[in-house]
């Protein structure tokens, strides 16, 4: 007696990377090898679609049974979970062993395949309409085709490869539909010195497209280890740059294989499975096992189960579990079928010459390595630690003014603001993302840490003396002084609505890379690192702030060189190997240096451009960033405040590059051992923390974790204090309540503390519920356009004399505008510039804006007295 | 004995269509569909007040598959497809279970209350679709009904099993009703345009030649695995109506293929012998349930008179007369007419009733219940008509 197929209940079995399950077996006996299948949407519903292929419906091939094609349509409903049902609508002919793909519109194509008749052409359409199957021929193939591999790629469909039967087609093509009926074909050529293959595999991931294996007609280019029945096996692996039409050729699989399921499955983020497929050695143990039938008959064990997994940042193979072998056997010439995440093979061949009507379903499980309890222990300890600071200093004095909440009472020794200021700058995404970045790519960010060299000298030189002789709480206080009250309002509301928005990212993004890769619980980690940030930063105030997020950037720092050291230490060649890596696999600094290539477009390699993007980047941040700017005025003197700024540069320098290092580690250490590599990793920036949980002690493992943490809780807590101060300075105590009372100032300040961190956790656990975070770096991007502008305004403040506060106010809308200008040109392909440019364009086209306007909007010289660089004579001069 | 005169058929048959039309949809249109959830509410007393607004899963079958037939065979009258729409939909909607096999009631809104180990609510459901697909030209509800058809077949030739048994394997037995009922879906697919060959006709009608016992001359309603009588008080019971439904089942397939001599050979004899086993001598029309060897039944509602038997036999007497002009089905014809309409049929309100003591007294007024509606009084009538029609 069968067992009847119930729906995804519960008969899951676990196989390495993918989880597999049961739909209900196809309508047939004997099922088919070779069949169409894809996804269609009717209603609003999904339906997966299998058609046409063949079977050997009497005998079996060695009994000297017929291959007989079929027309036959089967439909699944998949969202409501029903039977199958044979349609009445039929393939225009008998016919299978042809290539498919499921379009995002809802319907599927069928092209090409054979019958004993030959090769077809045919591109077939296949949508549902009130539930009846439609099948149209919409056009043709350049050439008849059949075993080859179809994927669609960014909507675009790309077929190719297999052949006609008697030659191969050595030939992509991608697919134009120049309207819905009409199909034209564009050739993307094939890899030189590739042969020409049917029942290959095609891969689509990060918007390259791959071509793994397949067999072709014996030839003297082939191996005889990888030949049986007059065939060569293929080993060879293509990786093709659609948009360059370049080819590449990467890592040869182990060994030959053809005939898996035709296409491989991206996993996580950058990993492409290919599951089961034949081999010759598994060939020649049948053949030896049976010789009188060529390793055919119903004792065939079914064909390998193992699933490989490419990598495509680290250009390895290795196996990554196997399909199941228990009540189904692994199926070949099948099509595989992507829906909502999962795979579906549908039928297949799992013997020579015997088909199953099995229908077999599988989900991408990722590695989710345990906590722990010691761990937990260690990052307890740490928080703990981080509330009793913030106690100590409320204890001390923080409590009692705004003076203490907001500058700390200009205590702070100058190595902890400049610790604090390395901290606040280094988010925990970007303790993650660095290393990430450097593993996935190579060092060229980098170049965007170098300009701090300028940023430290010009800050000293030019800012730092206004922020500290006009004693201000507040960078934006010098925008009243200098220009108007209006542009200190609105320079204050920027800053804010930025850091609002960015606490909610700030406490998501490292909340969900850890929850992807340990036991930790998204929400939980929100919450931990959010209400332990907010208690300490109410308590403790700037003072907390600083002295924490000095510990948090050693905490960072000495977490990474723990993490650099272990990797250096498994990798066969130590630093030697990660060098020869950064030389030789372009994993270092491949930016180019050519004064002659200065191209702005987004996909811009000049080292130069790279340098001043970074540099008008960052230069807001430490300029007219309240954030940064408080550190300024909590120091003792000026003198202090420098030295803190000299610091942060070696710090900038050297912690970052420890960070990218690791990440080229991390790259070396994972192509050594591609076996410890979890394909279904999701994102580069996981890469760390899985490193993390995977190959660190227990308990050391906390404490990088809690290096996580602490970064987060950093800038969190700078930001829930600069955004207090700014409200309660410019906003409160200049504009809402004048004349309010330092305690109700400093009531305020921790109200707004408390109310901006709720609001941070909750949005930021909204974004782990819904799961995107779309809306909200949106929100921060267009925000983020008005950064430059401000940082351009402080500096026409500085450096300009004539410009009015009506000049500066048209100059920084101005600027706001021209970002917001190029941005769209740049969304509707009018203009090519890098995202990254934005803020120069926002920084320079303030200044310049200012400096014209200001020839006619001139403010007097008793109004700008002591306010420039060029108005200092009765005050303390710069030079 | 005297056989039907050529203006007695046409009377016949002038009857059969006014007692459909005129009598018995009247009684159910259009207050049988249910406006708000879909479907039919069936359950009628005496004079058509609803007395219970569950559904019983199988009169939405039946129903709905009635209405197309009509649709397809009578008139295309909008009211009957879309009638039979209403319950197709429900059916398809809210009958199912997540293991695909189907309830037996549901509440009116949809919600499932129980659930039977045997498929007859998928057999009416195949045939609803089936004629519906064909009524409306709605492939999908053909391709579906193949599907559902195909799986049952999985149900009874043991491959798949239907639920739980309920009985342990000591004794196994298996009933007349499965391949009987699925004779008759698989003749309305195939006649739908569905997927069922006459293979699969012929498998049936084998399966049900099993339980035609010549020395015994009756046929049994149920038998051991190798179509063995099974000496036991439940295994003894015969259902005349039942047998007798099964052998114009048969008798319509021998007609259907151009008057086969052997099928027609086999539905008259179980015909016979079940006319001898079941007619009431006493006071007329088919008995419930006999005793194979004439020992006491079990249940004690064995001598009532229910109307569908009566139904059956009108159906099988007449077809058997027309197939083979022995006098003897006419004759047996115009006795259980004549009993059936004087008895059964509600002269004040209309359509049958359902359930009458031996004697003729009625017992239940109900003309809708869990297994009563309308769907063998009516069959009959339209069956009987269009019978009628090619005379």
């Amino acid at each position: 007696m069968r067992i009847i197929f119930c729906w995804l209940l519960g008969c899951a079995s676990a196989f390495g990377a993918l989880s597999w399950d049961r739909l209900p077996d196809l309508p047939d006996r004997e099922g088919f090898a070779g069949v169409y299948a894809g996804i269609v949407i009717d209603g609003g519903e999904d339906f997966l679609v299998v058609a046409g292929g063949a079977n050997f419906p009497e005998k079996r091939p060695w009994e000297g049974g017929e291959k007989v094609f079929y027309d036959d349509v089967f439909i699944l409903p998949l969202t409501k979970k029903g039977e199958w049902r044979k349609s009445k609508t039929k393939l225009p002919a008998k016919m299978g062993y042809g290539m498919s793909t499921s379009r995002d519109a809802g319907t599927c194509l069928f092209m090409g395949g054979k019958n004993a008749s030959g090769a077809k052409d045919d591109v077939l359409s296949v949508s549902i309409k009130n539930g009846n199957v439609v099948i149209e021929r919409i056009g043709a193939l350049p050439a008849p085709m059949a075993e080859g591999v179809a994927v669609e790629m960014n909507g675009e469909v790309i077929v190719g490869a297999g052949g006609d039967g008697m030659t191969m087609t050595k030939e992509f093509y991608q697919m134009t539909l120049p309207d819905p009926t009409f199909v034209e074909w564009k050739a993307l050529g094939w890899p030189e010195g590739g042969r020409g293959r049917v029942y290959p595999v095609g891969g689509v991931t990060g918007n390259k497209f791959y071509l793994f294996g397949g067999r072709d007609f014996a030839d003297s280019d082939g191996e005889d280890s990888e030949r049986i029945f007059d065939l060569d096996w293929l080993r060879d692996c293509w990786e093709l740059d659609v948009k360059q039409g370049k080819w590449r050729r990467l890592r040869d699989l182990p060994v030959g294989r053809s005939a898996a399921p035709s296409v491989a499955v991206p996993v996580g983020a950058s990993s492409l499975l290919m599951l089961g497929g034949v081999t010759v050695e598994f060939l020649r143990d049948q053949v030896e096992a049976r010789p009188e039938l060529k390793g055919q008959g119903m004792e065939h064990p079914g064909f390998p189960p193992s699933v490989l997994a490419y990598n495509v940042v680290t250009d390895r193979w290795s196996e990554v579990g196997s399909l199941p072998t228990e009540g189904t056997l692994p199926p070949v010439t099948t099509q595989l079928v992507f829906w909502e995440g999962k795979v579906i093979l549908p039928t297949g061949e799992i013997k020579p010459g015997v088909r199953s009507p099995q229908v077999l379903i599988g989900e991408v499980r990722g590695t989710q390595l345990s906590f722990g309890f010691v761990n937990w222990v260690v990052v307890i300890a740490y928080f703990l630690g981080m509330v009793a600071i913030g106690y100590r200093f409320m204890m001390r004095e923080a409590a009692s003014s705004t003076e203490a909440f907001f500058r700390g009472s200009q205590r702070i020794p100058f190595w902890v603001a400049g610790l604090s200021i390395f901290a606040t700058m280094l988010s925990a995404i970007t303790f993650m993302a660095v290393p990430g970045t450097a593993y996935a790519t190579n060092w060229n960010s980098y170049i965007g840490q170098w300009p701090i060299l300028l940023i430290v000298p010009l800050v000293v030189m030019f800012y730092l003396p206004f922020y500290r002789r006009l004693n201000v709480t507040t960078a934006y206080e010098y925008l009243e002084l200098r220009f108007n009250v209006a542009t200190r309002v609105i320079g204050s509301v920027i800053f804010i609505l930025f850091h609002v928005g960015r606490v909610a990212i700030v406490l998501y993004l490292p909340a969900l890379a850890l929850s992807s890769v340990t036991s930790i619980n998204i929400l939980v980690a929100i919450g931990v690192i959010g209400i332990l940030c907010v208690i300490y930063t109410v308590m403790g105030g700037i003072e907390a702030v600083v002295w924490t997020d000095a510990i948090q950037a050693l905490v960072l720092i000495g977490g990474a060189l723990l993490c650099f050291g272990l990797v250096v230490s498994k990798v066969e060649g130590g630093v030697g190997a990660i060098a020869l890596a950064m030389c030789e696999q372009s994993k270092g600094l491949t930016a180019s240096w050519n004064p002659g290539d200065l191209s702005i477009g987004r996909s811009s390699q000049s080292g130069f451009v790279i340098f001043i993007a970074f540099m008008f980047a960052n230069l807001p941040s430490y300029t007219s960033g309240q954030d940064v700017v408080q550190r300024y005025v909590t120091t003792a003197s000026r003198k202090e405040a420098a030295r803190s700024l000299w610091m942060n540069i070696g710090m900038v320098l050297v912690g970052s590059a420890i960070f990218f290092g690791l990440g080229t580690a991390l790259f070396v250490f994972y192509q050594d051992r591609p076996d410890l590599m979890d394909p279904a990793l999701p994102a580069k920036d996981s890469v760390l923390p899985f490193f993390i949980m995977q190959n660190l002690p227990v308990g050391v493992a906390g404490v990088i974790i809690a290096g996580v943490f602490a970064a987060a809780q950093s800038t969190i807590s700078s930001s829930l204090n600069s955004v207090a101060t700014a409200f309660t300075t410019d906003i409160y105590g200049r504009l809402l309540r004048p004349g309010s009372s330092d305690l109700q100032k400093l009531n305020v300040a921790k109200l707004v503390v408390i109310v901006l961190g709720v609001v941070g956790i909750g949005a930021s656990s909204y974004l782990a519920i819904i799961k995107t975070d779309e809306v909200f770096l949106l929100f921060n991007r267009f925000i983020g356009f008005a950064l430059g502008p401000l940082g351009g305004l402080f500096a026409l403040g500085i450096f300009a004399k004539r410009p009015n506060g009506l000049a500066g106010l048209l100059a920084l809308i101005g600027g706001v505008v021209m970002v917001t200008a190029v941005h769209f040109l740049n969304e509707f392909g009018i203009v090519d510039v890098m995202p990254l440019l934005y803020g120069a364009v926002g920084f320079l086209s303030t200044l310049i804006l200012g400096l014209i306007v200001g020839i006619v909007f001139k403010a007097a010289d008793d109004e700008v007295d002591g306010l420039t660089i060029w108005t200092q004579k009765n005050h303390e001069k710069i030079f | 004995m005297r056989k039907y005169s050529r203006k007695e058929l046409h009377e016949l048959r002038d009857f059969y269509r006014a007692s459909l039309l005129d009598d018995t949809l009247p009684f159910w249109l259009p207050e049988i569909v249910d406006e708000e959830f879909g479907g039919y509410l069936s359950m009628r007393d005496r004079n058509g007040n609803l007395i219970d607004d569950d559904k019983a899963v199988w009169l939405q079958g039946r129903f709905a598959w009635m209405m197309a037939t009509l649709y397809n065979t009578v008139e295309k009258k909008a009211e009957w497809l879309e009638t039979s729409r209403s319950g197709v939909k429900f059916l398809q909607e809210h009958c199912f279970d997540q293991d695909g096999r189907m309830f037996f009631l549901v509440t009116r809104e949809g919600k499932a209350l129980r659930k039977r180990r045997y498929f007859y609510s998928e057999a009416f459901t195949i045939m609803a679709f089936a004629s519906f697909g064909k009524a409306s030209g709605e492939m999908i509800w053909l391709e579906r009904a193949d599907a559902l058809f195909h799986k049952c077949l999985g149900y009874l030739d043991g491959l798949v099993a239907p639920g739980e048994p309920k009985w342990t394997n000591e004794r196994t037995m298996k009933g007349l009703g499965e391949p009987m009922i699925f004779l008759q879906v698989g003749q309305i697919l195939r006649d739908s345009g569905g997927d069922c060959s006459s293979e699969v006709i012929d498998r049936l009608i084998e399966k049900i030649s099993n339980f035609v016992k010549d020395d015994l001359h009756c046929v049994m309603e149920q038998v051991g695995p190798n179509g063995e009588v099974v000496d036991h008080i439940d295994a003894r019971t015969l259902n005349p109506g039942h047998a007798i439904e099964g052998a114009w089942f048969i008798l319509a397939e021998a007609k259907r293929r151009g008057n086969d001599p052997g099928l027609m050979d086999l539905g008259c004899r179980m015909l016979d012998y079940m006319w001898e086993r079941g007619w009431d001598q006493e006071h007329g029309g088919i008995i419930y349930f006999r005793d194979v060897y004439g020992k006491p039944v079990q249940e004690y509602w064995h001598d009532m008179k229910f109307w569908w038997p009566q139904c059956e036999a009108i159906i099988a007497t007449l077809l058997a007369y027309q197939l083979t002009g022995d006098v003897k089905y006419a004759e047996w014809h115009r006795m259980v007419h004549d009993y059936a309409h004087r008895h059964f049929h509600d002269k004040e309100f209309g359509e049958w009733f359902g359930y009458l003591h031996r004697d003729g007294r009625v017992s239940s007024p109900a003309k809708g219940n869990h297994f009563k509606g309308p769907f063998h009084l009516p069959r009959m009538q339209w069956y009987c008509w269009q019978l009628l029609e090619q005379e």
